[in-house]
């Protein structure tokens, strides 16, 4: 479903990521790595956020430069550390990204609900704790009507309950054709998730390892 | 810390103001010959009066520094900064003089020029009156300073008005610079809304014609360049998601097109208000329309490359003459406008998804 031919990253000339060929089929997959490796930087690539050498194509009809709005369309991401203007509150953010996604009627509602959110929602970002803003950036991840969901680090900072919440989350998109790319750094077989392949990135590539 | 400090509130001052400092060089001493400017202070210091025009601008400059500092202590990655409210008064207090001596140190060295000439003129009043305010200057924001320090981490106001309706994405932005930068938004329409209103009162006086309009609306959409960088740093900073958003061409200008029209209030009030009789209301709205163009141009030279952050300022300098010899030449202002709405529309087109922020080296 994802194709990423000849990727490279570099920073200030120093090659962070480099991918020749990486076929992802349909599936939940892992990525891991060290800090620094480049997990979020090759997830932003993946996104549309962050420019880069090669090409990404989605189902070989989309690419992600070529298409950018047909592409961004079916490709979503949530920040493992996210950053919003102190002043926007969830709704805001979810609002203007589910319109943007063309969210289905009733997606925000269920997705606050089970994130729950809907208690802290209108309140301005700059007061929530950081598990309130993992929160918003997962539904945020979720909104639309993606084939192919990014969640990065989506386990940290949040409680036990909504571990489990954005587990059975992932389990039912994925029920319903969506594939995810996952990273973290806590191991995913622990969870109730049935994991397609797992992969590493270590010495600026990535590679497969036994999922 | 005190290093620390320094790095992170002086020498990233005069980083990201370089484009700034060049403009304001070239400026004053490109146009100004070094002979003019010791005919000037001299006069001005023989009638200690005049000198307020001197001290007009340093205030200025120190509100610019002072918003600079106030903007790095509220920045999530500068979180750091509030252990210095751990160090002890006295240590923190020379501190805060040693900084703002470092901020104010293009002041401290005009003004030493000025003493130059001062003393073998035995012009003890204008001495004294430059050394209380370069004083005020250093001394006065302290307390402000203290003040901010201990409330840096206050709590965010939440809005009352129409809190059940979503904040609408053009007033992102607009929000950001009411809430941290103030000053910055301040400086810049008061700046752009005094020359507007000081072309058309201008305008009467003698046999001018429309040009002069097209050229205080170039200087003033010159002046929006610093809010054109701080929407660059804000969206790449803040609403990283706003490049994995499916927005089509028509809706991202539009969005574009919607906060010009909010950020253009104040000019398009001023220039309707005081529109000399004999022109036309086309007219004006050509004149806004350039203006607007000048933002909107600067912004996506920043999205063309990032690089031009610190060139900003620098591209004042030379959008000027050449903005002016166009206009003198008399070519239609609608038509400038159009030319830089094009080069928006060509970078939003084949940039706006490729744009990335590289923090320095």
């Amino acid at each position: 479903m994802l194709q990423v031919k000849n990727y490279r990253k570099a920073y200030h000339g120093r090659t962070i990521l480099q991918v020749p060929d990486w076929q992802l089929s349909p599936g939940i997959h892992w990525i891991r790595g060290s800090n620094g490796s480049g997990k979020s930087t090759f997830f932003r690539s993946i996104a549309g956020m962050l420019p880069c050498e090669g090409e990404i194509w989605l189902n070989n009809q989309y690419e992600v430069s070529l298409h950018a709005v047909p592409y961004r369309l079916r490709v979503n991401y949530a920040e493992a550390e996210p950053l919003y203007p102190e002043y926007l509150s969830a709704f805001d953010l979810i609002s203007f990204v589910g319109k943007a996604k063309q969210s289905p009627a009733g997606q925000v509602d269920s997705l606050i609900d089970t994130l729950e959110i809907r208690e802290f929602w209108k309140q301005p970002v700059g007061t929530y704790s950081s598990g309130m803003l993992k929160k918003t950036s997962l539904v945020l991840g979720f909104l639309g009507q993606p084939e192919l969901i990014m969640l990065d680090e989506p386990l940290i900072t949040i409680d036990d309950r909504a571990v489990a919440n954005v587990c059975s989350l992932i389990a039912t998109y994925h029920q319903r054709g969506v594939s995810f790319l996952l990273s973290s750094h806590q191991d995913f077989r622990l969870t109730a998730l049935a994991l397609d392949s797992s992969y590493l990135i270590q010495n600026h590539t990535l590679v497969e390892t036994p999922a | 810390m005190n290093a620390v400090f320094f790095r992170t509130l002086v020498t990233e001052f005069y980083r990201q103001n370089s484009g700034f400092f060049l403009l304001i060089l070239l400026i004053s001493f490109g146009i100004i010959r070094s002979d003019d400017h010791v005919a000037l202070f001299r006069y001005a210091m023989a009638s200690p009066s005049t000198l307020v025009y001197y001290v007009i601008p340093w205030m200025l400059y120190g509100l610019k520094t002072l918003s600079f500092v106030r903007s790095q202590f509220r920045h999530p990655a500068y979180g750091f900064l509030d252990l210095w409210r751990l160090i002890p008064f006295g240590t923190r207090l020379s501190g805060w003089v040693t900084m703002q001596a470092g901020l104010l140190l293009p002041v401290f060295l005009y003004a030493g020029w000025m003493g130059v000439y001062a003393f073998p003129a035995r012009q003890w009043s204008a001495l004294v009156l430059i050394g209380l305010v370069l004083l005020g200057l250093v001394v006065l924001p302290i307390p402000l300073l203290e003040r901010m320090l201990h409330q840096t981490s206050r709590e965010v106001r939440v809005r009352t008005f129409i809190r059940h309706w979503p904040l609408p994405y053009p007033l992102y932005f607009i929000q950001h610079l009411f809430r941290r930068q103030p000053l910055l938004l301040l400086l810049t329409k008061i700046f752009s809304g005094l020359l507007i209103m000081g072309v058309c009162l201008l305008y009467p006086t003698d046999d001018y014609d429309e040009r002069l309009l097209t050229i205080g609306m170039l200087i003033g959409g010159l002046t929006q360049l610093g809010l054109a960088q701080e929407q660059y740093v804000f969206e790449h900073e803040y609403l990283l998601f706003l490049r994995n958003l499916p927005l089509s061409f028509g809706k991202r200008i539009g969005y574009l097109f919607v906060q010009g029209l909010l950020l253009f209030i104040p000019e398009t009030l001023l220039l309707f208000r005081y529109l000399p009789a004999t022109v036309s209301w086309l007219y004006a709205g050509k004149a806004l329309f350039f203006g607007m163009g000048l933002w909107l141009a600067g912004l996506h030279r920043l999205y063309q490359n990032d690089k031009s952050l610190e060139n900003l300022g620098s591209y004042g300098l030379w959008g000027f003459p050449v903005g002016l010899l166009l206009i003198m030449f008399q070519v239609d202002t609608a038509l400038l406008g159009l030319l830089l709405w094009a080069y928006a529309g060509w970078v939003n087109t084949y940039h706006y998804y490729r744009s990335e922020f590289h923090l320095p080296q």
